[in-house]
């Protein structure tokens, strides 16, 4: 966790324009009460109950509500035994009730990452969890519940390992949701310092990643049948320093139709693992300019928010970091070429908070996407700065973002030591509500409350010849003068995933064109569609369905 | 340093031209100094301070030489009584303060600026000193008063860049840019050979998406003080930024070549080659910087790993298990072998476990790069001692 002692840069003078998203925490009178066990409250022992986990929309059950699956830690020596991954079902009235035991989920341990998709193409979505240990893959089976088929599957991990990032991703374009893992440090707990031994630190606090093994990174192709087979070194993915591997995206960053995959890294470079098109990837992380700061610095990756920062078309990485450290913000050429425009885009003025989950959301609608993300200090020991608030960076056009200071709602102000957030519109009002993991207390769930008439639009994909979840679609909609490109991602913001309804706001557009471009290469184009409204698209079959929800402005 | 010398000599000869016709001794030191000839001037000083104990301005002056050439003993005692033989003298104390200064101890520095700035609250570079002093001690806050004094004193004078300088790095700590590069923006206009100032200013410049005055700012830098890898890198990446670079490349192959570890050119550099269609030269500069990279993780790994040895071998050790130590701490030795403090755990392992030649061997070695640890020293001349005792023959005596 490298912080780089950075000063802000100052603020330049306020726009004076008003925001129209608000957002208050709703969590509780939605019944997500489970508490995320992370460590003790007060001292975390190793740093595998420092680092904490993620959260996901999805849609388990196919009843066009997002549901939502909140993971858990547990707690060194003394793991309360009620401390379980959680699935909230959406209960369609704002509300959501704990199906967990229900549905085959609930389970004890240190759970990190999740990434969500339809590995064996039947129509449900499936999980994958990493965690120290063991990693779990469960299988959907459609009736509401799941099953633990990690070791049919072949992904059982031979000795304990600390997995962290995840993602499902066809990289070899056979139609089959094929997975890649990253893992934070090689942990063996009769190896590493307990916290207050001074064998790493004299702070007394909890020891790593720095001084600890890398983990290595792990790349399975899907073989059918329920069936995956460890390609990591066949792929090229073993011939690289792993680092301390955290969130995993998995996008085409070149354009040229085949996914790359990104590691955010800890302390060390972050990855970027292009794709060669023959079943193998150079990681190219410092020539493509995405693996060290401006100036050429380590920085502690923890959370990436992918997105079309600048309406260009292309997808542009943002990046957050520990406290005294800017989230980066890398920006695309199109070829995959990123140039580092913290500094220019405005997100410098920001250095005070240790930094995690973070997305590229339009949260008020207006066509322009903000960049949000959620905060929290990693020592429960040092009290200072261990709760902080989540920040809100409004898109001003041009690449040029502005600190929401005050404006954005409660939920934002709200301060809690979180990780993992995840985008999606659990109340279908048309706006983008936020699920946030916070250590200790039970999750966060921000409504959003849009106060201004701006239009949407909602695009949900269904594969056939790709795979069924259309992970890694790029869906390009052109709206007014704009354009902006999303793709369908099986994890980004910190190891979470996002509701798999890709949600455009059009600002005052009351029409969009739409072009999807499918996982195997598949263009289909659909001019003037009305906005504020859902669309399901078919691959080959053009918009099969379509709904209205509730009030346009949400 | 020819500064200081300049300060404490300036009173001394008006002394001695409005006192004496004739060459004071300390004059005729001076006047050597003048010429080059320091070590004459330190013998004849050493001679006047042996004749005259007392004489405080030749001990003034004898001990800042001494600094200078780096004799942090025989300066700071000279200097010391200096102090003595004058307490109400503020130039005595402020070149106290230096000498410590100079040999890192900033925290003996302090007292002594405090009280020169007490005893002459005019005296203008005894606030700076104390404010430098103040900032390496991370107290902005104490320093900015001095800063601000210095700079009314100095007014216009080019004396003044500097407390202007370090009161932009104040500015700049505070993520105040703008003023920061009005400060520095003085400072160069008092002093146009001031190159870190430049460097700085760029940098403030660039803070403030001011990129043309930033890219002028560094050029001025390199050109004042070419062997400053910092600025080279400053210069190479804004370059860069700018999308020039072709031009970047010679500037950061520069700042490579004065600092082969400074990890913000190297990353530049390659970048910068690749777009210059250089990629065969960029993935040679790109594989310099992750072994780098990764020498600096499996340092860091290995200390750790060894630290973690070290400690449960102290744990087996505590707990009757020698032998078992010893394994730990050899283990622990292996990662680490130039660690003291696992070496003489090591040593007493194996002096306990009856291998002297091995044990008395480490803790030579372990003397040897700490020279200065007395209980070290003792306990190696009781291992040997307890060797002789038992007629032991050790290889190496």
């Amino acid at each position: 966790m490298a912080s780089r002692d950075l000063k802000p840069v100052p603020r330049g003078k306020p726009s004076g324009l008003p925001f129209h998203a608000r957002l208050t925490d709703i969590a509780l009178q939605a019944g997500l009460k489970n508490t995320v066990v992370c460590g003790h409250p007060d001292h975390a022992d190793y740093v595998i109950e420092a680092m904490s986990c993620g959260v996901a929309f999805l849609d388990y059950d196919n009843d066009g509500w997002a549901d939502i699956l909140v993971l858990t830690g547990s707690r060194f020596g003394d793991p309360p035994a009620t401390a379980s991954n959680r699935l909230y079902k959406n209960n369609r009235d704002g509300t959501f009730t704990d199906v967990t035991e229900k549905a085959g989920l609930f389970r004890t341990g240190y759970a990190y990452g999740v990434t969500v998709g339809d590995y064996d193409n039947d129509g449900f979505e499936d999980l994958f969890i990493t965690g120290w240990g063991q990693n779990t893959l469960y299988h959907n089976n459609g009736d509401g519940t799941f099953t633990d088929v990690t070791k049919e599957a072949g992904l059982l991990n031979p000795h304990a390992r600390f997995g962290s990032g995840c993602a499902f991703v066809d990289y070899d374009r056979d139609g089959r949701l094929d997975l890649f893992v990253s893992n934070y440090i090689a942990f063996d707990m009769d190896q590493v310092p307990r916290a207050g031994q001074k064998s790493c630190n004299n702070e007394g606090v909890f020891c790593g990643p720095r001084g600890l093994p890398y983990g290595s990174h792990s790349l399975y192709h899907n073989d059918g049948k329920g069936k995956f087979s460890e390609v990591t070194a066949a792929s090229g993915i073993a011939k690289t320093q792993a680092g301390y591997g955290l969130t995993v995206v998995a996008a085409d960053f070149d354009n040229d139709g085949w996914p790359d995959i990104f590691v955010a890294c800890d302390s060390t470079p972050s990855l970027l693992f292009r794709n060669n098109h023959d079943g193998t990837f150079t990681e190219q992380a410092l020539e493509a300019g995405v693996a060290l700061s401006d100036d050429g610095m380590v920085q502690a990756g923890m959370g990436v928010g992918v997105g079309d920062l600048r309406l260009d078309g292309n997808l542009h990485i943002v990046k957050t970091h520990f406290a005294g450290d800017t989230p980066a913000v890398y920006i695309n050429d199109g070829k995959g070429n990123f140039h580092d425009e913290t500094l220019r885009s405005g997100l410098a003025v920001e250095t005070r908070f240790v930094t995690w989950g973070v997305g590229v959301a339009d949260l008020d609608n207006d066509g322009k996407p903000e960049i949000f993300s959620v905060t929290g200090g990693i020592y429960p020991e040092v009290k200072e700065n261990y709760k902080t608030p989540r920040v809100v960076f409004r898109n001003l056009g041009r690449g040029r973002f502005e600190e929401v200071l005050g404006l954005a709602g409660p939920g934002v102000d709200a301060l809690h030591s979180s990780r993992g957030c995840a985008f999606g519109d659990f109340d279908n009002d048309g706006d983008l509500d936020i699920v946030i993991v916070n250590h200790n207390e039970p999750p966060s769930l921000l409504r959003n409350d849009v106060n201004a008439a701006h239009h949407w639009l909602k695009v949900t994909l269904t594969g056939v010849q790709s795979n069924r979840s259309a992970i890694g679609a790029r869906v390009t909609v052109r709206y007014g003068d704009q354009i902006q490109a999303q793709e369908l991602l099986s994890q980004s913001s910190y190891l979470s995933v996002n509701d798999s309804r890709l949600h455009f706001g059009l600002g005052s557009a009351a029409v969009a064109d739409v072009e999807i471009r499918w996982p195997l290469g598949r263009i289909e184009k659909f001019r003037g569609v009305a906005a504020d409204q859902l669309i399901r698209i078919t691959e080959g079959s053009g918009i099969t369905r379509t709904e209205r929800f509730g009030a346009h402005n949400g | 340093m020819k500064g200081i010398l300049w300060r404490i000599a300036l009173p001394m000869l008006v002394c001695a031209g409005l006192g004496m016709a004739q060459q004071s001794p300390v004059e005729a030191a001076w006047r050597l100094v003048a010429e080059g000839k320091r070590a004459e001037a330190v013998a004849l000083l050493r001679g006047l301070v042996k004749t005259n104990p007392r004489d405080a301005e030749a001990r003034l002056l004898l001990g800042s030489l001494l600094m200078e050439a780096g004799e942090r003993s025989e300066s700071i005692a000279q200097l010391s009584e200096a102090v003595r033989l004058r307490p109400g003298s503020a130039e005595a104390h402020n070149a106290l303060g230096e000498a410590y200064n100079t040999f890192g101890e900033t925290k003996a520095a302090l007292p002594e600026f405090k009280r020169a700035v007490e005893l002459d609250p005019q005296h203008a570079q005894a606030h700076v000193n104390l404010a430098a002093a103040l900032l390496s001690e991370g107290d902005a806050q104490s320093a900015i008063a001095h800063l601000d004094q210095a700079i009314r004193l100095f007014g216009e004078k080019p004396d003044a860049a500097y407390p202007r300088y370090l009161r932009a790095k104040v500015y700049s700590q505070r993520s105040d840019s703008a003023k920061a590069a009005s400060e520095l923006a003085r400072a160069v206009a008092l002093q146009p050979d001031f190159a870190e100032a430049w460097s700085d200013l760029g940098e403030a410049r660039k803070n403030l998406a001011d990129d043309d005055g930033a890219l002028a700012a560094f050029r001025r830098a390199v050109e004042l003080n070419p062997g400053d890898a910092v600025a080279q890198t400053r210069l190479g990446s804004e370059l860069l930024e700018s999308g020039k670079a072709h031009e970047a490349i010679p500037h950061l192959d520069e700042a490579v070549r004065l600092d082969p570890e400074n990890q913000s050119a190297l990353n530049g550099l390659q970048r910068a080659l690749r777009q210059d269609g250089q990629v065969e030269r960029a993935d040679a500069v790109k594989k310099t910087l992750a072994q780098l990279l990764l020498a600096r993780d499996i340092a860091d790994q290995n200390l750790t790993a060894a630290l973690e040895l070290n400690n449960r071998g102290a744990e087996l050790e505590k707990s009757g298990d020698v032998r078992g130590a010893l394994e730990k701490y050899r283990a622990a030795a292996k990662l680490q072998p130039e660690h003291v403090g696992i070496q003489i755990n090591l040593a007493v392992a194996l002096l306990k476990l009856g291998y002297w030649d091995e044990g008395i061997s480490q803790m030579r070695a372990a003397l040897r790069r700490d020279p200065g640890n007395r209980q070290l020293q003792k306990a190696l001349e009781d291992a040997l001692a307890q060797a002789r005792a038992k007629g032991i023959v050790l290889r190496e005596q």
